[in-house]
Formats: C-alpha cells, sequence, structure tokens
C-alpha cells in the first residue's frame, strides 16, 4: 500500500493553511521516470525551455506555497510523447480512508474491481500452500466469479431503508410477540432444495435432489402424555427439544420429486403411529420412559427406608433427630412412613422436584450445587458461610482475580 | 576483621515449634486458626492455617498415605501445615451429625483437578480419629481396580474374585489406624461363628481384632476376614457402641472398570471383586451412628493417550448410573480454587520456608505473576513454587 503522507508540510499549530484552508489529501503522485527523461535533456525541444526552468529554479521570488519538485514548467512546443503527463492520479482503491463514506465509495452492485476495493485479499488456488508469498489483490479472476456484497453493507441498508420509510407502515406488535405461533399457523411447512449451476459438460449435480422439512409438532395435535412420548419415540433424532421443531432430510430417491413424496409418507406414517395405541404399550417399563421420574425410583426407596429407620429409633432412644428433622418435624410420631405419605409431603416434593431436574439434565457443576442446597434443606445440615476477605483485593488484570473471588472456574 | 556471634535464636524457635503443637511462632504474616484441634475449628478460621503434630502423622500412617506431592512436601518440610478451607468445615460440619438415630451419612468430595479434594478428604480423617471414630480407610480404590498382585476364587461365594494383597494392605493400615481404639475394639464380640477351613474358625463372641490378625496371619483368608470385619463393624455402630468412618479415596473407580482377568480371558466387572463388593455394601442404609467420605476423581475415567477428551469432575459423571442409585441421597462437597486470602496464605508459608528459589518469587510483581500461572489452583501453584 501507499505510504501516506499525512502531515501538513508547514506544521502550522491549527493546521490551515496561510489561505485559510484545511490540509488536503493530494492523490497526485509524480511520474519520477518521466521526469527523469524530461529534465536530463531526453527531450531535445524541451532543452531551451530546461535552462529556462533551471534558472527559475535559482530564483528567490518564487511562490513558496508550491513544492518546488511539483511545480511544472509550462512547454509549448513539446513532442508529442512529452505531453504525457508528468503525474499520475491514485486509484480509487488508495484514495478511501476509513473515514470516508463507503457507500458512495462502491455505491451499487458490480464485479469486484481491485482498483476501487481496497481490502487486501485474493482467492486462488495454491498448489503449495506457506511457499508462495502473498501478492496484492490485482490481476484475480476468481474474485469476479463470486458474488460480493460490497454494497450491502450495514451503513448502506440502513440509509436505503431510512429513505423508503416514509413509504412503509410499522410492523404488527402482536405479530412479534406471537411469532412461532403466527409462524406455525400460516407457514406451518419450510421446505428447502438446492440447485447447482456447473461450467462443465454436464448440468447434473446429484445433491439437487435433497429435500429438507422443517416442521413443529403442532398440526399433529399431541393431546396427552402418551402420545407426545410416542412421538418423541418415533420421530427420534428429527426431533429437536430445544427448538421444538421436526426436520427430515431426504435423498434416498433418485429425484426430488419423489424424495418430496417420500417426507410426505414419512410424516403421514408418523402422525398415524402416534394416534394409534397398541396393546403392548401397556407393557412399558421404567427403562421405557424418556425422562426419569422420582417417584419409583430408588432415591425415593432409601429416602423411606431412611425416614422409618429414624423415626423407629428415635422412638425407641426417645431422642429428637438430629438430621432429617425438617422433614420429620411435619410428619406426626405414630403415622407409618410410606410412598404415599411422601409424595404428599411438601418438602420432599420439592426434593423430588430438584433430584429429577439433577438426573434429568446435563451435569454441570451449577447443577451440582443445586442439588447440594435441595439434599442440604432436606437433611437440615446447612451450608457454612465462609467469612469476607481481609485481604485487599490486588488489581490483576484478565479478571483472574474476579475468577478466584466467584469460584466459578 | 570482626567474628560476630550469631545467637541461634531463630533455629530454636523453629525446633521448638516442632516439639510442641501450640508453641509460639515468629512466622510474621501467617496467621494461624484459633486452635489445632480439628473438633474446636470455627467458620472464622477459614483461610488460615493449622498444624498436624507428629503423633497424629504417625498414629493414622499419613506419612504413608499421603498424596506423592504432600508427601514430599511433608518430607521437606519435616511438618504438616495445612490450610483450613470451605470443603474442610463442611466435612468436619456432616461427622459432627453422625448420631445413632440416623443413617450413615454419605459425602462425596468433588471438584476440579487440584483443587484440594485429597487434603480435605484427609483433614476430615483427622477429624474423625480425634472424634473417636473407628476408621477403615481405603487409600486408593483405583489401585483396589486395576492393580493386579495376587487373585484367587472366593470360597464363599462362587463368581467373586478374592485379592488377598489389597485385603491385608486395608486390614494393616486398619490396625494402625485405630491403634488407639484397639482395646475397645477387643471388647466388641462377633455375632456368629465363622468357619473359614475345616481347621480354622472363629467362634461367637469372639473379639473383633481376632479378625484381623487372622488375616493379616493367613493370606488365604485375609478378603473373607475383611468381609466379616466390615460386617461386625456395621453391626455394632448400628448398636451405638462405636462410632465408623468409611473413607475411600478415589471412589468412583469402584463403579469403574478392572483390571483383573477371570479364567475365560475376559475382564471381570467390579461388581465381582470381593474387596469392593464389601466397601459397597457400606453405601446401604441399614447401618446407623456413621458416615461415608468418598472422593470422586476423574482419573478413573481419563485416559493417558487420549488426548482430547475432557473428563467432567461431577459426582453423577464419575460414579455412573449405578452409583448415584446406590448412593443417593449424598451429599456433595466442593472443593474450589483459593480465595486471594488462602493464596497469600501459602505464599507467605512458601516464603517463610524460603522454599521459593527465584528471588523475583518474592517481589509483588513475581508474585502477581504466580497467580496469574497458577489461576489459583492448589496444585499448579504447589509445582510452580518448587520449579521457582
Amino acid at each position: 500500500m501507499y505510504r501516506r503522507r499525512c502531515h501538513d508540510w508547514h506544521g502550522r499549530p491549527d493546521g490551515l493553511d496561510h489561505k485559510g484552508q484545511k490540509f488536503r489529501q493530494i492523490w497526485l503522485r509524480p511520474k519520477r521516470a518521466m521526469m527523469h527523461r524530461y529534465w536530463t535533456r531526453w527531450f531535445p525541444k524541451a532543452a531551451g525551455e530546461f535552462k529556462a526552468a533551471k534558472f527559475r529554479e535559482k530564483r528567490q521570488d518564487l511562490d513558496w506555497t508550491m513544492p518546488k519538485s511539483f511545480e511544472l514548467p509550462k512547454i509549448s512546443h513539446i513532442h508529442r510523447n512529452t505531453k504525457k503527463k508528468m503525474t499520475r492520479r491514485l486509484l480509487r482503491r488508495y484514495r478511501i480512508t476509513p473515514e470516508m463514506d463507503w457507500p458512495s465509495h462502491w455505491p451499487t452492485a458490480k464485479t469486484y474491481n481491485a482498483q476501487v476495493c481496497p481490502l487486501p485479499i485474493r482467492r486462488e488456488y495454491q498448489k503449495h500452500p506457506g511457499l508462495v508469498t502473498p501478492r496484492d489483490g490485482f490481476n484475480n479472476t476468481e474474485m469476479l466469479k463470486i458474488p460480493n456484497f460490497l454494497h450491502l453493507t450495514p451503513t448502506a441498508i440502513k440509509r436505503h431503508c431510512e429513505a423508503i420509510k416514509e413509504f412503509f407502515t410499522p410492523f404488527p406488535e402482536s405479530i412479534k410477540k406471537q411469532k412461532k405461533a403466527f409462524r406455525d399457523e400460516y407457514f406451518p411447512i419450510t421446505m428447502k432444495y438446492s440447485d447447482f449451476v456447473h461450467q462443465s459438460n454436464s448440468i447434473r449435480d446429484c445433491r439437487s435432489r435433497t429435500v429438507t422439512l422443517i416442521m413443529s409438532d403442532v398440526t399433529f395435535n399431541l393431546k396427552d402424555v402418551r402420545e407426545r412420548t410416542k412421538f418423541r419415540q418415533l420421530a427420534g433424532n428429527r426431533w429437536n427439544e430445544q427448538t421444538k421443531t421436526l426436520s427430515f432430510v431426504v435423498d434416498r430417491c433418485y429425484t426430488r420429486k419423489q424424495n418430496q413424496d417420500y417426507i410426505d409418507f414419512l410424516i403421514t406414517a408418523l402422525y398415524s403411529e402416534t394416534k394409534k395405541e397398541a396393546s403392548w404399550e401397556k407393557l412399558k417399563t421404567r427403562a421405557d420412559t424418556l425422562n426419569i421420574d422420582f417417584q419409583g425410583s430408588s432415591t425415593e426407596d432409601r429416602l423411606v427406608n431412611i425416614l422409618a429407620g429414624i423415626q423407629k429409633r428415635s422412638a425407641e432412644k426417645e431422642q429428637k433427630p438430629v438430621a432429617f428433622s425438617p422433614v420429620l418435624s411435619e410428619i406426626e410420631k405414630d403415622e407409618k412412613i410410606t410412598k404415599e405419605v411422601l409424595r404428599k409431603h411438601p418438602k420432599v416434593k420439592q426434593y423430588s422436584r430438584a433430584w429429577e431436574k439433577y438426573m434429568n439434565k446435563t451435569e454441570t457443576p451449577e447443577t451440582v450445587r443445586q442439588y447440594a442446597k435441595s439434599i442440604r434443606r432436606l437433611l437440615g445440615i446447612p451450608e457454612i458461610k465462609v467469612p469476607p476477605s481481609t485481604q485487599p483485593q490486588v488489581p490483576v488484570k484478565n479478571s483472574s482475580q474476579q475468577q478466584a473471588s466467584s469460584s466459578s472456574v | 576483621m570482626r567474628t560476630h556471634l550469631i545467637k541461634p535464636t531463630i533455629f530454636l524457635a523453629v525446633r521448638n515449634y516442632e516439639s510442641t503443637s501450640s508453641s509460639f511462632i515468629i512466622k510474621r504474616f501467617i496467621t494461624r486458626t484459633s486452635t489445632d484441634d480439628p473438633r474446636r475449628l470455627i467458620p472464622s478460621d477459614i483461610g488460615k492455617m493449622y498444624v498436624v503434630p507428629k503423633a497424629t502423622l504417625y498414629g493414622l500412617q499419613l506419612h504413608k498415605i499421603f498424596p506423592q506431592t504432600f508427601k514430599q512436601q511433608l518430607e521437606m518440610f519435616e511438618e504438616c501445615v495445612w490450610l483450613c478451607r470451605q470443603p474442610t468445615l463442611e466435612i468436619m460440619n456432616c461427622l459432627k451429625a453422625v448420631n445413632t438415630t440416623i443413617p450413615s451419612i454419605r459425602m462425596v468430595v468433588w471438584g476440579k483437578h487440584g483443587t484440594g479434594k485429597s487434603i480435605s478428604f484427609y483433614q476430615g480423617v483427622q477429624y474423625a480419629w480425634h472424634s473417636k471414630f473407628v476408621l477403615l480407610t481405603v487409600r486408593n480404590a483405583m489401585d483396589l481396580a486395576r492393580t493386579v498382585k495376587d487373585i484367587q476364587m472366593s470360597v464363599y461365594k462362587e463368581g467373586r474374585i478374592d485379592t488377598p494383597y489389597h485385603a491385608q494392605n486395608l486390614l494393616t493400615l486398619f490396625k494402625h489406624q485405630n491403634q488407639l481404639l484397639w482395646d475397645e475394639l477387643s471388647k466388641l464380640t462377633t455375632e456368629r461363628t465363622y468357619v473359614w477351613t475345616k481347621l480354622e474358625k472363629t467362634t461367637e463372641g469372639a473379639p473383633l481384632t481376632e479378625l484381623v490378625e487372622l488375616g493379616l496371619e493367613k493370606t488365604t483368608l485375609a478378603t473373607d476376614c475383611l468381609g466379616a470385619l466390615c460386617r461386625e463393624l456395621r453391626r455394632h455402630s448400628t448398636k451405638g457402641d462405636i462410632k465408623l468412618l468409611l473413607a475411600v479415596d478415589m471412589a468412583n473407580s469402584l463403579y469403574g472398570i478392572t483390571k483383573i482377568n477371570k479364567i475365560t480371558g475376559r475382564r471381570a466387572p467390579s461388581d465381582e471383586i470381593s474387596v469392593i463388593h464389601f466397601i459397597r455394601k457400606f453405601f446401604t442404609t441399614e447401618w446407623y451412628n456413621g458416615a461415608c467420605l468418598l472422593v470422586a476423581d476423574k482419573r478413573e475415567r481419563s485416559h493417558f493417550a487420549d488426548k482430547f477428551t475432557i473428563p467432567l469432575d461431577t459426582p453423577h459423571e464419575l460414579f455412573g448410573e449405578k452409583g448415584i442409585a446406590d448412593l443417593d441421597p449424598f451429599i456433595p462437597i466442593e472443593t474450589k480454587n483459593y480465595t486471594e486470602d488462602e493464596f497469600e496464605q501459602i505464599y507467605e508459608y512458601y516464603k517463610e520456608k524460603h522454599w521459593l528459589a527465584n528471588p523475583k518469587a518474592l517481589t509483588e510483581e513475581g508474585k502477581i505473576q504466580l497467580k496469574y500461572l497458577s489461576v489459583y489452583n492448589p496444585f499448579e501453584f504447589e509445582r510452580l513454587c518448587s520449579f521457582n
């Protein structure tokens, strides 16, 4: 890139010249080879003028604003070749700074032009990558082949929108809030397929037969737990729990139409199978459920054993139970502890909810801490509070100190 | 030229410090806890250091069973001084709640690598020793599953594999650690007769110590003796005669893989190894007046050649479905990196011991660099100080 000479030649404090004008960047550069040929008697007819220019150089009463090297002699009768300019104007690529307005520089969609676009990019096939030094962006035909969106910068788009805003009404707020519901009702299906263009003997591309279909489960009208679980188990990987979408990616048939028909078949099959209830579905065991429930888990049995044991022993020894007191204090002494009794107990319910969260979601240190809190609440053994730090907090960069104090590393 | 006579007051003070646990100290910047007795530590002692006297060290055989780096530090400094941190007091709090009315409390110490799981574990063991618990410590459950010294098929139960080497190690450690309670243990008797072989049998009403001695004497009976001992200990703690602590380091290995092969050539699952089976029996809710102190370590799940998978440190991930089903409900106790206070204490301790060799480590800038490099991780910081 050209080295910019952005400094003011005369270094005035206000940055203005003697005419009160700001310094303007010069986009002209001298053609030094031409000048050399001119000044060194290359062109005989200009020899006379050469002498005159030299004489003028010695003269002191010339205008001092213009640098001397840029002062061009008035040439009247010069050879045709020497009429070539002694200066050249810099390319548009070098005439733009980040402070200038890009949309004016690249206003519309056009093929890539390295003489205009200042980005140092190049697009080519490198047979030996790493061995060739990076070249500049000129003479790069590959960049011409691809679409560039240099006319669609955020500022350009914003300006365009501002200009045509007066012709538009605001976006309905009700749709914004119910975005997913609106989409499910009016645009329930998204179908994706691609066409490919080739510059070769054949125009075919086998990737064009793949069809992707994305939809939600609203249209399936799943009423109860049985239908929902069966739907999820049949759909398998095609159902995304986080985005609540069902997606089919099909390319098993030769043509796109055949693949689309196959997807239609899959959807109808899925729908009809979820609605049907087979007799063997009643043989479902705990291992077949999608979520681990607290009711029926081994933890529940163990909790019953623990609490029943404590109740019995504290009655025998006539001692107050030390642990599990928050639970036991709310159960009567003579009441036999069974699963049914515990399922109604609010503290145990709270614990079971925390337990289900811990068991069903992916385990992270944070979930373990939540679980620890819930178990401590049940047991009645609270966590120890750490006394505040006595050390002066040393200002350490990169927030490693924050890491230590939050202890979430 | 003058010769100065330097009175060795400083050296005498340090030497005297060794012999008495609560002697005066000339450590300027290290704060000590209110007591060295772990039974009386309070929350305001968090972030302060306390000393383990040599009697305790040898009584608990800690000089043999500590983790390698801490053992080296012990040998170097000839004293055991460690920090009282939050997980320490959590463990002690839970152990204080041990009672004849409630079943055993299961605690799982978990945390990132190098945050002090094993050290907190041993601090808990020391507390239990002072509180007159009967200790059954397993130094390394991964050892039980993975080191294969000598195996024999169990006579008592078909299909189980006995490991006499590990059983005898456990029994020797049990014997050493419970020396102060040996007389009391000898007063406790067995419930029934155990017929080991045609010649050997332990009659009903025999002291428990006889089981231990028999196991140590006869290698073929060691595992079965250990099993009988575990059963009897649970029974007596349920009755209220003793308080029992089962302490297992790297406990998630009890539900992990083994390296023991069966006759068929296949790997034996951890269910079929008798020592592991006996330890797992402690996780039931049938016994009272005791606690299980377990550590979840990711060394079980990490493979030395696999540089890409990052095993998690959380208990469910490390113990697995079966492990959690056996342990639930348990108390997870987390160990974290050092806080600012704790870092300062350890730094000053190393400084005091002249352990930091590089003079730049003694400057403020050096300290900040150590903070950056170690990221307040205790293990990393210890290794950095050893090499700087």
